[in-house]
């Protein structure tokens, strides 16, 4: 991640100013910060935070994804994983035929960060899942940096996480 | 003078140049745009709790609300680092750590690709988001 990381930045450095605008732009609560959160966090009732957070860590082994770092004491966690763009299964002549009509394949590296804390009261866990990625198309050069923003997403995750802690999730 | 020995003077006269490129980024290392008291005073607030554990909570529910992604979490010293993806990478850390008896100092220090930020306005923004998950003001260090 760290080599990623620093390869970004190089070619980032080339092609951005230095923009004060942006930068506080980047700091500042924007308008769809609230359903993001609403999108991104579960109640579970249990006062079993340790269970939950254990469980997300085996989800996201379940998922491909590698654990970088965890902190059971801050209920935290996170992981990343590389892989195609190509959706999977597809086969060898679909890629072909992908590539042939502009599709192009590339790759990307995959991050989930989870975070749990107690709720207000003490009666439950909340769970936040962000995940982001960074694709690199085979044509072009500048890679495309993003916060997966799909609702899909999310509530498969969570869909997932309930299955395998037995608990339903309930939206905050 | 020969071709040989004009293009041999030129040479000379870029090596300077090329050894003062290498000293130029070795000054990156220790190189900050601002002052050490105007940084810290730019990137510090602090909060009337001693609740360190719901500051380092909170400092996570803002950063994740301004679409971070949480990189790494230390309790025990209060770090946080987070990195945000949106055409661009920010990276930041924020340290809690006791103020005095009766408050807790926040710090962030951020970077936006390659640049430091160590203007307050976007620091002021950060905070404003993380006084809203506090629920307290965040007061300019002394």
């Amino acid at each position: 991640m760290r080599a990623l990381r620093i390869a970004l930045l190089f070619l980032l450095g080339a092609c951005h100013m230095h923009d004060l605008r942006e930068e506080t732009a980047a700091l500042s609560l924007g308008p769809e910060s609230m359903a993001q959160r609403q999108m991104q966090i579960r109640r579970f009732d249990t006062r079993d935070e340790a269970g939950i957070l254990s469980a997300t860590a085996a989800l996201l082994q379940d998922l491909g994804f590698t654990i970088e770092e965890s902190a059971a004491r801050n209920g935290f966690v996170v992981g990343s994983k590389d892989r195609e763009t190509a959706a999977p299964g597809q086969s060898a002549d679909q890629k072909l035929l992908a590539a042939l009509f502009g599709m192009p394949g590339g790759v990307q590296t995959i991050r989930a960060s989870i975070v749990t804390k107690p709720s207000a009261n003490a009666a439950a866990v909340v769970v936040r899942v962000t995940f982001q990625r960074v694709v690199w198309s085979k044509q072009n050069q500048m890679p495309s940096l993003e916060t997966i923003g799909e609702p899909l997403i999310y509530q498969r995750f969570f869909d997932r996480l309930s299955q395998a802690v037995f608990l339903e999730a309930h939206q905050i | 003078m020969s071709r040989h020995a004009l293009l041999l003077i030129a040479g000379l006269c870029f090596l300077p140049m090329l050894s003062g490129c290498q000293t130029d980024s070795l000054h990156q290392v220790l190189y900050t745009e601002k002052s050490q008291v105007e940084l810290r005073s730019a990137q510090t607030r602090v909060f009337n709790t001693t609740d360190k554990d719901l500051t380092v909570h909170n400092v996570i529910a803002t950063l994740q609300d301004l679409g971070f992604v949480v990189d790494k979490v230390d309790g025990t010293l209060g770090m946080v680092s987070a990195t945000k993806l949106s055409g661009y990478v920010m990276r930041m850390t924020v340290t809690v750590r006791p103020h005095g008896a009766s408050q807790t100092a926040v710090r962030a220090s951020a970077q936006y690709n390659l640049v430091a930020v160590s203007d307050p306005a976007p620091y002021q923004q950060f905070f404003a988001a993380l006084e809203k998950a506090m629920f307290l003001t965040a007061n300019e260090i002394d």
